[in-house]
């Protein structure tokens, strides 16, 4: 495996750890807001790399709904079918506050490691 | 006719082992992503029917792929490509009495933790060889916080008689910092908190608290904290979150 070829292993292994912050953020930020928007809104802000499937935020959006940190609500689509719009819940906000300070220590420490001789 | 969308979400049926309703919400939610897909994509790109459905369908992922992330048991998957389609965590809730009101919920700091344990096997990854993991492997440890209070709850107050109730929690000799969460979402009245130091210091965290609060305070003493929450005719939500960053426990 070449060094490129590592490189774009590591950064979507890693952006799997954060999908799920991803996810809260962008709903946060756009709420109430449907999958396919929110899909595409995430994409942009990650410069459209393509670092996922599309179709894997779904499933993710059903396990962060189930643990209680988006909600849903069934509406109209734009083309015929039900749409799904979500909602940042009061407990998905304190894990997106709880994930800001832990990013920012966890960056510092990693900065530290990555300068160290 | 959504001929190609159609067979996808028919093959997309068959991979998800989940129960019917569950199934058939799953499957509306993805067809109208599929179907928005690719009208945006017949619009922009001037691509045919089948053309456009094809392209949506291949973008979203292979059904097979997309029933796995489904899959109640939850695993980090790839693909042959080596592409990481998902990370579903069964993230277990946990629920531990604490007192007559707090309830110290895990759910968020098991999220947490899990990507805490992911950065840690990348830097653990990049210097392996350097043995440079077990040098700083204290200070990875002390950048993963340990939840310390939480009280969450939902009020429906109608006296409007002034009422108050207080909370402590413990901070030890090992924490170097504490953070603590506020959120209040009122629809009526107002509840007032404030933090009292072991030093007697009064911290008023949201004034009169008729107002939504959304706000986070740092704390480095050490010793018994008490939290007092002051309401009158209050309805609305309460979410207050504490967790510490620690010293490394010393090594024998």
């Amino acid at each position: 495996m070449t060094t490129a070829d590592y490189l774009v292993r590591l950064e979507r292994d890693m952006t799997a750890g954060f999908l799920h912050l991803l996810v809260l953020l962008h709903v946060r930020r756009d709420e109430p807001i449907h999958g396919y928007g929110l899909i595409k809104n995430m994409d942009a802000s990650t410069g459209g790399k393509g670092l996922w499937k599309e179709g894997t935020v779904y499933p993710l959006l059903a396990q962060l709904e189930k643990e209680g940190l988006v909600q849903s609500r069934w509406g109209k689509g734009s083309t015929g079918p039900r749409r799904k719009y979500y909602e940042i819940t009061p407990a998905g906000r304190q894990v997106l506050r709880l994930a800001h300070g832990i990013w920012h220590d966890l960056r510092t420490t990693l900065d530290t490691l990555v300068e160290a001789p | 006719m959504s001929r190609i969308i159609d067979e996808y979400i028919l093959k997309l049926r068959a991979q998800i082992n989940l129960p019917f309703n569950e199934r058939g919400k799953i499957l509306d939610e993805i067809r109208d992503h599929l179907e928005t897909e690719a009208a945006a994509l017949r619009k922009d790109r001037q691509l045919s029917t089948d053309e456009s459905e094809l392209e949506a369908t291949t973008r979203f992922g292979a059904p097979e792929e997309i029933g796995i992330a489904y899959s109640p048991s939850g695993t980090l998957v790839k693909n042959s490509a080596g592409d990481v389609l998902l990370r579903v965590a069964t993230l277990t809730g946990r629920a531990a009495g604490r007192g007559a009101k707090g309830v110290l919920k895990w759910t968020g700091i098991t999220i947490l933790s899990l990507i805490g344990i992911g950065l840690i096997l990348v830097v653990a990854m990049l210097f392996f060889a350097g043995g440079v993991v077990e040098t700083f492997q204290d200070d990875i440890r002390e950048s993963v916080p340990r939840p310390i209070y939480t009280y969450s709850g939902a009020w429906g107050i109608t006296d409007p008689q002034a009422n108050t109730f207080s909370d402590s929690f413990q901070i030890g000799s090992r924490v170097k910092e504490f953070r603590l969460d506020f959120d209040t979402q009122p629809t009526a009245g107002c509840v007032a908190i404030q933090l009292i130091s072991p030093s007697g210091t009064i911290t008023d965290v949201n004034g009169s608290g008729c107002g939504a609060t959304d706000k986070m305070l740092t704390f480095t003493e050490q010793g018994n904290w008490q939290i007092r929450y002051t309401y009158a005719a209050y309805a609305g939500t309460v979410n207050v979150d504490g967790y510490a960053f620690e010293t490394a426990p010393a090594r024998s």
